[in-house]
């Protein structure tokens, strides 16, 4: 008999670390991105004020991480400890995509300690790799952590067998990441991090920057920019499409022979290259604009198209993954499909993701983006955050939702022993104790001690 | 010897190569890289605290900014050694649940409670640590409050070291399942502690996995037949060898970071590099840290061997080079019985005990024979590394003693301070010779158990293939964090040297 301390415990300590951390690993994943453009664009255009920009944003993103990371342990531990056939079951089946997202860790944390600790100290390019390593190990975590998600959504890639009147859950040897829940939520996961980000990023440059007068009223880049981003868009649309209808027809086939019809293929390519061209127009329209704005280039604002740039590109396609990521639980996986529904939590996260695109694309203001970028990013915040806990959540009772109905999460909980309850109660304690130290620790940094350059990173002799 | 171990090797070599190695081999090869990258860089966050801490408080003590900053330095490779020691620790921490999923039952059994303990210790000392750094150089008047959140990072780093090795220890001796062991594969083992582990269900375990494998996890039913599994989460805690392995282990990484700081101090003295004074003040306190560290380390190793003879005599035999057919040790023989002439009968002994049909008890005989030269060459390496720095140590107090400095020149003909110079290189070299040879004796000699006469390597390794290509990727992985935290070091600590540094 599973003790149900256990159940309770264990669905509490997962959901208070799970909110910490996925509250903080956010801002990782979109500064890992942002920081990067930052510091290219300061040395392409030989400026020293986006790589001032980024130099700040890494220190922030070196403690936030720091703190992410340790709830990361702390959920890995508390599943391990309170759920551990759910976790074996996960790690069975997604042995390579979860190595992935370990080997993602890898690679971004060590490339953030050396990006952060070796800044002015190595060659241009060489700290401009390590960023992009950085990047690229932030956006693998999500991936693949993303097919443990979905594979609780829909379990796909899982064989269930009953022997002796026992259920074993082992892989069927299908690929994991070929979910068709799995891709939608790990791109949204991307986009709305890297959207939220921007707005964050955006609400910093813009409070540092003075400006003493409003921007010029040229509006012909920003409606070419609009044209441009629609058409960027409706072709990528275009892509996605003609590449599911390849997978279909390939996957319709193969028990009968190869699929012959490459059409779909090459339509998709065709449609990512103009996807791609019409992006490239619109970014450079919205550069173009900010240019024109040469009453305010002196101090700043002018020079912060890269967050309404990131902001609106991501949070267009936040909206795109989300409405296919509700669009595939709704085919796939119809008890979580009805829950989000009837609890209207469905129209709030279309609703807030529209807002969210509609505030992004009115940043391009200058003087409207001094809210937009606040109430963006609280709005972007609570979009992804609504969204992890909702479609989490919205499981219960089940802990694997198979259909319209699923697994329940006390099959799943620890039946060895009642784990003492004070560890949880303790944990909880440190938790508040260590996020107030951590808080204060972050505004002795930013506000009281403010990282200002100098060789903050090197040993006096 | 040496031809058993080539044969040994040129065997090992082969079966990697013809694709002969199980899953389990082929994992423990990424997690032995793992852990040892991992170590290299966690021994800076649990001992070397000690060091910074010591130096900061000299400085505040006598007022002399030299030490603080020489703290200030140090504490700055907290940052690139934690990023990768977290980094790794993640790494082994999912290669644990990942690689070895069966481990789980262990994770959600015995180890749950250090486990979770740990956590909460990895938090204060990492949220302590950004509080160290940022407010470096902010006490103006209360200096001894900066010391005391060093103490707090000490504080986090030590529990949380306790408490990973905690779990280690009950790997080592599953303490709690009282004669269980004894009674089910190993009878020379003792009794290990009260019986607060439910013997059915154990027993139930140990003989469950070695034929379904890890895969029992698979079945959440299945699983719940082990419920009502112990009475005491805590027991792993309170576990006598952990007692022993704490303080090995915090001494080893004491020696390490201490030696290592002081080889620092003497390459810049050696070099020319900065100002000479400051350097050798800081080698003057690293290396006395050091050398108080492999002092004390003495008496821990002694305790640890104690506990090895005491609960793992099959090791201890190997370890020893005693015999199959048994013999006399005269140095451990005065030191466990205060005579001479004990004899210790070798495995053949520990073979005849085993019952019929006891087949992991023979593998586990059969294992100890064949990796006995390799644990003995291990085992000693690490002794006559530690004698070594011992004798360093001694040598160090030549800067204070007359007779000494007149003992180290006599004998090795040189000044005594050249002497501290090269022996800070030496005790470097030779406290992680020890420490890899040291843990990997205590790895080595637990096969082909993963919890010592409980649950072997075969029975947790995850159920499908980890494939070379796997295997060769994760190892890759590994050894380039190790490279690109060598590199973060470099770039902090050398790079600036060589520019040609300047006045402090």
């Amino acid at each position: 008999m599973v003790p149900i301390s256990n159940v309770f415990w264990g669905l509490s300590t997962v959901a208070v670390t799970f909110f910490f951390h996925i509250f903080l690993v956010s801002v990782v994943l979109g500064l890992s991105v942002i920081i990067p453009i930052y510091e290219i664009t300061g040395y392409l255009k030989g400026d020293r004020y986006y790589i001032s920009i980024a130099r700040k944003l890494t220190s922030y993103l070196i403690r936030v991480d720091l703190f992410a990371g340790v709830m990361a342990t702390w959920l890995t531990v508390f599943l391990g400890a309170y759920w551990p056939s759910l976790v074996y079951i996960a790690t069975n089946v997604l042995l390579y995509p979860v190595s992935l997202a370990v080997a993602g860790i890898m690679i971004a944390i060590v490339s953030m300690a050396l990006y952060w600790y070796t800044w002015d100290r190595m060659g241009r390019r060489a700290h401009i790799v390590v960023g992009l390593f950085m990047a690229a190990g932030a956006l693998m975590v999500p991936f693949g952590m993303s097919s443990i998600i979905s594979l609780m959504d829909y379990p796909y890639g899982v064989k269930v067998t009953t022997s002796l009147g026992l259920t074993f859950f082992t892989s069927n040897g299908k690929n994991p990441l070929m979910n068709p829940v799995f891709l939608p939520l790990a791109l949204f996961s991307w986009f709305a991090t890297i959207a939220l980000t921007s707005f964050i990023v955006l609400y910093y440059v813009n409070s540092r920057a003075v400006r003493e007068t409003g921007p010029a009223k040229n509006y012909i880049p920003v409606i070419s920019a609009i044209i441009s981003s629609v058409l960027s868009l409706l072709f990528l649309y275009l892509a996605l499409s003609r590449l599911e209808l390849y997978y279909v027809n390939s996957r319709a086939v193969r028990e009968t022979g190869p699929a012959k019809n490459y059409i779909p293929v090459i339509s998709a390519i065709i449609s990512s290259v103009l996807s791609l061209l019409f992006l490239y127009l619109a970014l450079s329209r919205l550069e173009l604009y900010y240019v024109n704005s040469r009453a305010v280039r002196e101090t700043g604002p002018a020079k912060n198209y890269i967050p309404v740039i990131s902001a609106i590109i991501s949070s267009v396609l936040s909206l795109l993954f989300l409405y296919l990521a509700l669009s595939r639980l709704e085919q796939y996986s119809p008890y979580l499909w009805s829950a989000l529904k009837s609890s209207s939590v469905l129209y709030i996260l279309i609703a807030l993701s529209l807002l969210v695109v509609l505030l992004s694309i009115i940043s391009i203001h200058l003087k409207i983006s001094k809210y937009s970028s606040l109430t963006g990013a609280v709005f972007s915040y609570f979009l992804f955050m609504l969204f992890e806990i909702s479609s989490n959540v919205s499981r219960y009772p089940y802990m694997i939702v198979t259909g319209n109905t699923g697994i329940t999460a006390q099959t799943f909980a620890n039946p060895l022993y009642g784990i003492p309850v004070s560890i949880p109660i303790v944990g909880f304690a440190i938790i508040a104790l260590m996020t107030v130290t951590f808080l204060f620790t972050l505004y002795l940094a930013f506000f009281v001690y403010p990282v200002e350059g100098g060789h903050h990173g090197n040993v006096d002799v | 010897m040496l031809q058993r171990l080539t044969i040994q090797a040129f065997q090992l070599i082969y079966l990697a190569v013809s694709g002969s190695w199980s899953s389990a081999n082929t994992a423990e090869l990424m997690t032995i890289v793992g852990i040892y990258v991992h170590a290299f860089f966690l021994i800076f966050a649990f001992a070397f605290p000690i060091v910074v801490l010591t130096l900061e408080a000299i400085g505040i003590r006598r007022g002399d900014e030299d030490y603080i900053r020489m703290a200030w330095n140090g504490s700055k490779l907290w940052g690139i050694t934690f990023a990768a020691g977290a980094v790794t620790g993640t790494l082994v921490e999912f290669g644990l649940i990942v690689v070895w999923s069966g481990s789980l039952a262990l994770i959600a059994s015995m180890a749950a409670a250090p486990l979770m303990l740990e956590l909460y210790a990895f938090i204060i000392e990492i949220v302590l640590i950004g509080t160290y750094l940022t407010t470096f150089w902010r006490f103006k008047r209360r200096k001894w409050g900066h010391l005391l959140i060093g103490l707090g990072v000490l504080f986090g780093s030590n529990l949380s070291a306790y408490m990973i090795l905690a779990v280690n220890a009950w790997m080592q001796v599953p303490w709690g399942t009282g004669n269980t062991v004894s009674h089910l594969f190993l009878p020379w083992v003792p009794s290990l502690g009260p019986l607060v582990v439910n013997p059915v269900k154990l027993k139930l375990l140990a003989t469950t996995l070695p034929i379904v494998g890890s895969s029992l996890l698979s079945s959440p039913g299945a699983f719940q037949l082990l419920s009502n599994f112990t009475t005491d989460p805590w027991i792993a805690i309170f576990n006598p060898e952990v007692y022993a392995t704490y303080l090995h282990n915090l001494f080893a990484a004491l020696i390490i970071t201490s030696f290592l700081a002081s080889s620092y101090f003497s390459y810049k003295i050696i070099k020319r590099v900065g100002d000479e004074r400051y350097s050798w003040k800081g080698l003057r306190v690293t290396f006395l840290v050091a050398t108080v560290a492999s002092f004390l380390q003495a008496f821990a190793g002694d305790f640890q061997g104690r506990e090895l003879y005491l609960y793992q005599r099959n090791i201890f035999d190997a370890t020893e080079g005693i015999p199959a057919k048994g013999g006399y040790d005269p140095i451990m023989s005065i030191l466990l019985y205060g005579n001479l002439n004990h004899f210790f009968p070798g495995t053949n002994y520990l073979s005849s005990l085993l019952p019929q049909g006891d087949v992991l008890g023979q593998l586990t005989i059969a294992s100890t024979n064949t990796y006995a030269p390799v644990l003995h060459l291990l085992y000693y390496t690490m002794v006559i590394s530690g004698v070594i720095l011992i004798i360093l140590g001694i040598g160090y107090f030549g800067l204070y003693s007359t007779i000494i400095r007149k003992i180290v020149q006599s004998l090795l003909r040189i000044r005594e301070e050249t002497f501290v110079l090269y022996g800070s290189f030496a005790g470097a070299f030779l406290s992680i010779l020890a420490g890899i040879t040291g843990w990997a004796t205590r790895e080595l000699g637990r096969h082909p158990w993963t919890v010592y006469g409980v649950v072997t390597y075969n029975d947790v390794v995850n159920s499908r293939i980890i494939t070379p290509l796997f295997t060769g990727a994760i190892i890759l992985l590994e050894i380039g964090i190790f490279l690109a935290g060598l590199w973060g070091i470099y770039m902090i600590f050398f790079k600036n040297l060589k520019r040609g540094g300047g006045s402090h």
